[in-house]
């Protein structure tokens, strides 16, 4: 689904000549949850937006899937990316409509996937008036609901508590293996990494370069019981060692 | 919703503002007036305000003042509508487009700064007398505001929002309407403002040096003929006229903008 070789990124203007990115090579099946770990600043949002399609200018190749060029990405952004001028239903009216969904249509499907997040009380409430959690929650929303082949979430849950994170997860879990997405997530939290995804890849610090790939030995479909599986904390634990020697140490 | 619940305290805090606002004015209102009534300046120049108000209620109600008001507000308008609109359309064009921007950018950044008065020949010549160069100089102000403006808010969009729309693979056509215009209005409503205080202010002008009516040309042209309580009259419809026109403004920049935090929205204590 999605194949990167060699894939180098760089800024224009970037002070020194290192890449921000790579190279970097790994592949992610149709319908596999991939997660990438990495130090902050190796390159990870930089590679959510070249497999996102923002990023065009790169080293290496990255073929985008069976589906093409037509494959539906959708991104989850570290910073959100949901638009303050439009509602909470509106940021999700907007995508739906662009992908030719009538006007009732689309404001059917927005109110479902504002309601799957609960957050469909909130639905003509400006981005200004909600929580960091409940713009996120939107963002996921709408990421969600134009049904992607692709989805990538660049740090989805890092400004959230932990009791709602554990329930985006546990959601995100149950959605992702009912529609069988390809999803590619990218954290700095080894549970999250554990629980959610079949392949972890490891990144090295700036610029990334994969270090490790470490199949996640769960079977799917799973629950949020893994969580209180007797062997997860000693695969967190595995996780955490490669991460470690890997990078040297403590960070 | 979110709204009502603060509408008792907003009602308060907006009066309190107002009055607040009033009292600055007011000092030196009265200041003017005591030392007009009690012979300290020449009133034949420094005529008392009491003086100047009942002057300017009597020709409200002749009905010369509400003409010249008309001129004025008349050319105002028209320029704000002609300049207005085109300046934001330059504006989104040279924003958006490289080669517009290339085209166009240094030209008008060069015209910005010319004070638009000193070619006020050059539009005659053009124009021929009467409204037309009136107007055309109004308009070319306004222009130069509105286009700085939104080209600055163009180009200052965060890249962030434009790649969620890529990203949803949204149309050229949807990017403008539901990325570039909304992220640029708040900016594009200051520039508004400040457009229409520099409008009025050529306005005025502009009839102070070709008019033959509108307020510049009572400020002007009562002073001529030694009638400076009126010139006066003038003066203070001119300060009144500018201060609703760009509280017209912010209004409708309010409520066309919902989603920019209103201060009256949420209490907040602000630093001492
Ligand atoms: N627009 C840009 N222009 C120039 N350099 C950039 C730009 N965006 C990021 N970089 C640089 O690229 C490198 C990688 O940045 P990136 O945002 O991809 O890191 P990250 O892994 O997502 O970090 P974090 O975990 O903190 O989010 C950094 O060194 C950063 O300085
Ligand atoms: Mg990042």
């Amino acid at each position: 689904m999605i194949d990167a070789r060699g894939l180098t990124v760089s800024y224009n203007g970037a002070r020194d000549n290192t890449p921000a990115l790579g190279p970097v090579t790994f592949s992610v099946a149709r319908g596999e949850f991939v997660s990438f770990i990495g130090p902050s600043g190796c390159g990870k949002t930089t590679l959510a937006r070249t497999v996102a399609g923002i990023i065009t200018e790169f080293d290496g190749t990255l073929a985008i899937g069976d589906a093409g060029p037509s494959a539906v990405v959708s991104t989850v952004f570290q910073d959100y990316g949901v638009f303050p001028w439009k509602t909470a239903l509106q940021n999700l009216e907007f995508p739906l409509r662009e992908r030719g969904h009538s006007k009732e249509e689309a404001r059917a499907i927005a109110h479902e996937w504002l309601t799957k997040l609960r957050i469909d009380n909130f639905a003509d409430f400006y981005p200004h008036q909600l929580s960091g959690g409940m713009k996120q929650r939107v963002s996921i929303a709408r990421a969600l609901s134009v049904q992607p082949d692709i989805l990538i979430l660049d740090e989805p849950f890092a400004s959230i508590d932990a009791q709602l994170r554990e329930d985006l997860q546990d959601e995100l879990m149950a959605l992702q293996q009912e529609t069988a997405m390809t999803t590619i997530l990218f954290t700095h939290s080894y549970d999250e990494a554990v629980l959610l995804s079949d392949q972890v890849i490891v990144l090295t610090a700036r610029p990334a370069t994969v270090i490790d790939t470490i199949e996640i030995p769960y079977p799917r479909p799973r629950t949020n019981a893994l969580r209180t599986d007797a062997t997860f904390g000693s695969v967190v634990n595995s996780l955490r060692t490669a991460i470690r020697g890997g990078n040297d140490g403590p960070r | 919703m979110a709204r009502a619940k603060f509408t008792s305290t907003s009602l308060v805090a907006r009066l309190r503002k107002l009055g607040l606002g009033l009292i600055v004015p007011a000092i030196l209102l009265g200041w003017w007036e005591i030392a007009a009534g009690a012979g300290a300046i020449n009133t034949f120049f420094f005529p008392a305000p009491s003086h100047i108000v009942v002057n300017g209620v009597t020709h409200l109600l002749d009905g010369s003042l509400t003409a010249d008001i008309s001129a004025t507000l008349l050319r105002v308008f028209s320029g704000i509508a002609i300049g207005g609109s085109t300046g934001y359309l330059a504006g989104l064009f040279t924003g958006t487009s490289a080669l517009i921007r290339a085209l166009f950018e240094p030209f008008f950044s060069a015209f910005y700064t010319i004070p638009k008065i000193a070619i006020l020949p050059v539009f005659i010549f053009l124009f021929g007398l009467g409204e037309s160069p009136v107007i055309a100089i109004i308009s070319i102000t306004v222009f130069f505001y509105v286009w700085v403006y939104t080209f600055g808010a163009v180009r200052g969009i965060d890249s962030s929002y434009l790649d969620v729309a890529r990203t949803y693979s949204a149309s050229r056509w949807a990017i403008l309407r539901h990325v570039i215009i909304p992220a640029t209005l708040p900016q594009v409503f200051t520039g508004l403002r400040v457009a229409v205080a520099v409008g009025t202010l050529i306005t005025i002008t502009t009839e102070i040096v070709i008019g033959d009516s509108g307020l510049g040309f009572v400020i002007f042209h009562s002073r001529m003929i030694m009638r400076i309580e009126d010139s006066y009259v003038g003066i203070f419809a001119v300060s009144i006229l500018g201060f609703t026109l760009q509280r017209l403004v912010v209004r409708i920049g309010r409520w066309a903008t919902p989603w920019v935090n209103a201060e009256s929205n949420v209490p907040t204590r602000e630093f001492r």
